[in-house]
């Protein structure tokens, strides 16, 4: 008899968090949430060019849809909390896995952004931070009760808008090499179609990263007088 | 003389004599075969597969490789591909027939009543692999494919591209773990055998030497088998692996194994020729290429020129096609690699000059590509091509191939009987390490089929019939026998660490030996140059045991301690090799003798003097073994002579 | 030509390690990797040191014994080849090389260039293999299997084990090798029933090993002697997802 039949039973999903290779999985499902979530924010961020009042508008819109606000909120929160789970902790193992490095070392492969996730993934939590702080005007910059004018004042100060275009910086090359890895993770492999998954990364990394830059420049009154 | 050596093979109608056979075994109940103890050394295609069925079976089983893990045994090197009688391609193939052609191939050398259980086995052989998902070529229509191997006229050769050895190793290799997962085997990697422990003239155990730590244990059994592979590496450069070695075989020897047939060594013509002193292996390139490469040398010595370019094509000597018309580039093997070393010793040989001489022929495909264009070329012979750039630095599409003969199987090997079954009770030997099967010369992809027919489908049965005749019983660790082996095997490592005037490394003595096999009993075998071997062994031996140079410890890992302890046996085994090759007055398969040719100069055999096993007792003196004789009747087939003109 | 050789020295497992230096002059181009060491391991004999350890057997690049990250790369710089099937004429005259083992924590060093592998061995122990009695098969015919999947099925199966993919992953991952083993078996109709639990028991003692996890940095398809792809590992993720989804 081999010992092998007997596990087959064990289907139960949350069995499943015991396998890294799940916890990689759950990790690009929540990415794939994220990502998901970023071209929203954006797409409703779109609404400060049109000034204070319709971004007001567009706030009170929001929070007559609690369903839709607070089920996002809860949303991300999960899946960030799933990537903060995975991340950090494999990251961890991996380091723990080569106890003595090489002292000499060619990659053949592998990306500076796949290197550095950990790097970018913590620069963006800082900037995820920095960035609630600033719209909730916990940040000593211009508290108020106006979360566009919360952003303008933060804006009108090079260290925020520095943190914001290191942040979107950051998310580029998390995303450079996390949307190409996700579809290796998810096991979206084909031999057809493989050749389009780094061109997606590409774009789905620099368009989110630049149209977010683009919308904190616009925002900028001075880039804004320069370009009318 | 002493009494005739009995195979204990049944009798009757060949075609029943395994089922036969295999009703008069006695059976071990399956609830007692637990208390039975086997060990198992080897992890090859025999001894994979023997542990693992016999794990499966109930037995417990230790299974010994002296490698890092099971999946490295030199099976794995394997190319080609593997002979079954299934005659799936309606080419009225059958098991007859495959019986006929393993025969006649071994120059009519071996037993009938094995070889024709091997062909009946060939057959499930490729069920069992197919099942555990060896990944043999298939046809278009999913079904498995064949091709036809080393000039067979039916096509019964299953293959997995050019690695069918792998391939099947994996396969038992996983049988294995399964075991192992199972808890029926117990696995020793890196676990040398050493010593054999034989207590009132029945194998009990072996003393083995942990590589790692150098720690010398004894493990006692109720049986057992050993399945360690050939000693083509007594040549020092062969196509073996450089782990392949005879010493579990040799020490079964040494306590009262009969070794049989040992001059029976085969050559492979198409090896990439040696390129430097340093040299440590050769490497084989698959005898197909010889389907469209022409075989040629400079018809005059002083033609040598670094350049196959240079010579004209009216100083060329196609030797092969001169002096072998019908079949021309596609005689077999020994006699291929024959006139390619009659070429070089009448100094037509090409390449680089290592001590003096120029080893090996060109293999040309330029008619080839010319012909064909050289694309079809690249569809053939693509990755072999690939390979030989790799070694060689020269592309094959440009300049010709420069090939030489290697020594790459051995067919002899530890006399065994229908049971596989050694000359010392309770010791059975399997795959390339018996001699059983292939006579004088195997036939391409029988090796494979013959290690996993041992392995899977005859030892588990005769172990089993064995041990259903012994009470299963422990052996005490500090039995006098037990400790006696455990003390010769730690003085010889002293030995070997304290040579009194130490200064050559092993591979010195490994070359040496290696030389005197290769220029003395290799291809061609001339009695006097044998007798000249001879006298060359008991010296050899003397230097090394003075002179060998072990640094390091017995109790670490010490990879020199291993090899010379390796190289040793080989000294005692080429000996052996030389007085079976003086011995044998005839020419048969791989064993060509001088003396012993017909008029046209083709091998002349004896079958009046010399149809019998050369069963040799160690006598306690290497140079003065005892001959033992198993005389070989022919009653199904008809020994007939091989002619390729 | 002449060749200055760093190799890593380590006496075993717990004792720390440093770089040996070794000049080592008039090494042929025609020369293989692990020949150049055997000259200088005679040599050292000779002056009575003791001689570099490293793993080699069949020295045809199909075993998987042999086992060296040269200046960086495991098994060196030349593509799909192992390092017995390196040749010195890959190096130039004068050129300076590092040699290290494998440097796997799942693989500790047994002695200088050698390391224990044998993590790789009970993974495979755990699932990797079709449990079919000696002599229980039907005839071979009777499981026909279509020319393309057996053909990918061989492919995974080329893997010789030699550990390179866990020795070039930035995460020290045995991903690649537990994969090849996966995907040959998982395509076979053959490998069927025991699917699933395959990949869970197999995947399960990947972790227990202490590997690292895949970071999809693909480093492994590159060092892979024998080219196994990174589609093998995204369709073991693929395999176990679907485990928890489909009973077979």
């Amino acid at each position: 008899m081999s010992k092998s039949t007997v596990i087959t039973r064990d289907t139960a999903l949350p069995s499943a968090w015991r396998y890294s290779v799940m916890r990689k999985v759950f990790m690009a499902i929540s990415g794939m949430v994220l990502v998901a979530f970023l071209f929203g924010h954006w797409a409703g961020n779109t609404v400060l060019l049109d000034g204070e009042l319709a971004f007001n508008e567009y706030l009170v819109w929001l929070q007559r849809h609690p369903i839709l606000h607070y089920g996002v909120w809860i949303v991300i929160a999960m899946a960030l909390l799933v990537h903060l789970a995975v991340g950090p902790s494999h990251w961890l193992k991996n380091r723990r896995a080569r106890p003595e490095r090489y002292y000499k070392r060619k990659y053949r492969a592998t990306t500076w952004a796949a290197r550095t996730m950990m790097v970018s993934g913590l620069t963006l939590l800082l900037f995820i931070c920095v960035h609630v702080a600033q719209v909730r005007g916990w940040l000593v910059f211009g508290a108020s009760d106006s979360v566009f004018r919360n952003l303008q004042t933060g804006f009108t100060r090079w260290p925020v808008t520095t943190l914001y275009v290191l942040g979107q910086v950051a998310l580029a090359f998390h995303l450079y090499h996390g949307v190409w890895s996700l579809f290796q993770t998810l096991g979206a492999h084909h031999p057809r179609y493989n050749q389009w998954r780094r061109p997606f990364a590409v774009v789905v990394g620099l368009g989110i990263a630049f149209l977010n830059i683009a919308l904190v420049l616009l925002n900028i009154d001075a880039v804004r007088a320069v370009l009318r | 003389m002493n009494a005739e050596l009995v195979a204990n093979d049944p009798t009757g109608p060949l075609e029943n004599r395994w089922t036969k056979h295999r009703f008069d075994m006695a059976l071990v109940n399956p609830a007692n075969r637990k208390k039975y103890q086997v060990i198992v050394v080897g992890t090859g295609l025999a001894g994979g597969s023997a542990a693992a069925t016999l794990g499966e079976m109930g037995y417990q089983v230790k299974s010994f490789c002296f490698q890092d893990s099971p999946r490295r045994a030199h099976s794995i090197a394997a190319q080609g591909g593997i002979n079954a009688a299934k005659n799936y391609q309606n080419d009225g193939d059958s098991v007859w027939r495959l019986f006929y052609d393993t025969i006649k191939g071994g120059d009519f050398r071996s037993r009938e009543s094995n070889t024709y259980r091997l062909a009946e086995i060939s057959v499930n052989i490729i069920d069992q692999a197919v099942a555990q998902g060896v990944p043999f070529a298939r046809e278009y229509s999913g079904l498995l494919a064949n091709r036809s191997f080393g000039g067979a006229q039916v096509s019964r050769t299953f293959y997995a591209r050019g690695q069918t050895g792998q391939q099947l190793l994996l396969g038992a290799y996983q049988a294995l773990n399964r075991q192992i997962a199972a808890g029926s085997v117990t696995l020793f990697p890196r676990t040398e055998m050493l010593e054999l422990i034989v207590i009132d003239g029945r194998a009990r155990g072996i003393v083995t030497r942990n590589l790692v730590d150098g720690k010398i244990e004894s493990h006692t059994a109720d049986c057992v088998v050993l399945c360690t592979g050939g000693y083509g590496n007594a040549y020092y450069l062969s196509t073996n692996a450089k782990g392949c070695n005879t010493s579990a075989a040799w020490r079964a020897h040494r306590h009262g194994a009969y070794f049989a047939n040992p001059c029976f060594t085969q050559i492979h013509p198409t090896c990439i020729p040696q390129s430097g002193a340093y040299q440590s292996k050769l490497t084989l390139m698959s005898e197909s290429l010889r389907n469209d490469g022409r075989v040629w040398a400079p018809i005059a010595s002083a033609a040598q020129a670094d350049n196959a370019a240079d010579i004209s094509e009216d100083q060329r000597d196609y030797f092969l096609e001169r002096r072998y018309p019908a079949f021309g580039n596609l005689v077999p093997r020994d006699i291929a690699s024959r006139a390619a070393k009659e070429v070089c010793d009448e100094n037509r040989g090409v390449g680089p000059e290592v001590n003096g001489k120029r080893l090996g022929v060109y293999l040309d495909f330029s008619e080839a590509i010319d012909r064909l264009g050289e694309s079809a070329i690249r569809e053939r012979y693509g990755n072999l091509f690939e390979m030989y750039e790799r070694i060689t630095g020269e592309s094959p599409y440009r300049t010709p191939m420069r090939i030489y003969p290697a020594i790459h199987y051995a067919m002899g090997g530890l006399w065994v009987d229908y049971n596989l079954m050694t000359s010392i009770d309770g010791l059975f030997a399997t795959g390339e390490c018996n001699f059983s099967d292939h006579g004088a010369n195997r036939l391409g992809a029988s090796a494979l089929m013959q290690g996993l027919a041992d392995g899977y489908f005859i030892v588990p049965y005769s172990v089993g019939n064995f041990l259903a005749r012994h009470q299963a019983g422990d052996i005490a660790n500090d039995h006098a026998a037990v400790a006696d082996a455990v003390r010769n095997v730690r003085d010889r490592i002293k030995r070997l660490l304290n040579a009194p005037d130490a200064k050559h490394p092993p591979e010195y003595f490994h070359r040496k030996v290696g030389q005197i096999l290769w220029d003395h009993c290799s291809m061609t075998r001339d009695p006097a140059d044998l007798r000249t071997a001879l006298k060359q062994f008991p010296p050899l031996r003397d230097q090394f045991w003075r002179e060998v140079k072990v640094t390091g410890s017995g109790e670490a890992f010490n990879q020199t301690l291993e090899r010379a302890g390796r190289i040793a046996d080989f000294l005692e085994l080429g000996e052996l090799m030389c007085l079976d090759a003086l011995d044998r007055e005839e020419s048969c398969g791989s064993h060509a003798r001088t003396d012993h040719v017909t008029a046209e100069g083709e091998a002349k055999r004896d079958d009046e003097n010399y149809s019998y096993v050369a069963a040799w007792e160690f006598s306690g003196d290497c140079s003065a073994p005892i001959l033992h004789k198993e005389q070989l009747r022919f009653e199904f087939v008809h020994p007939s002579v091989r002619s390729y003109k | 030509m002449n060749l200055t050789l760093n190799i890593w020295r380590q006496s075993d497992p717990e004792s720390p390690g440093n770089f040996d230096v070794f000049n080592v002059s008039d090494v042929s181009p025609d020369m293989s990797f692990l020949e150049m060491l055997d000259v200088l391991n005679e040599g050292l004999i000779v002056h009575d040191e003791e001689p570099v350890a490293f793993d080699y057997d069949c020295r045809e690049g199909i075993c998987g014994a042999c086992s060296l990250v040269i200046n960086g790369s495991p098994h060196g710089p030349q593509k799909a080849t192992t390092t017995c099937q390196l040749y010195m004429r890959e190096f130039s005259d004068g050129e300076e090389v590092w040699i290290e083992p494998w440097r796997v924590g799942a693989f500790p060093v047994v002695r200088d260039l050698v390391v224990d592998r044998s993590a790789y061995d009970r993974i495979l122990q755990a699932g990797g293999f079709v449990s079919v009695r000696t002599g229980a098969a039907p005839d071979g015919n009777t499981i026909p299997v279509p020319k393309d999947v057996a053909d990918r099925a061989f492919t995974s199966a080329t893997c010789i084990g030699c550990g390179a993919c866990a020795a070039a992953c930035p995460s020290a991952s045995a991903s690649l090798f537990v994969a090849a083993k996966i995907s040959h078996l998982g395509l076979l109709p053959q490998g069927q029933t025991e699917r699933n639990s395959r990949v869970r028991m197999m995947l399960a003692q990947m972790d227990k090993e202490g590997f690292g996890h895949c970071s999809n940095h693909a480093e492994c398809q590159s060092a892979c002697p024998k080219e196994i792809d990174i589609g093998r590992i995204a369709r073991m993720n693929r395999d176990l997802g679907r485990s928890f989804i489909r009973r077979t």
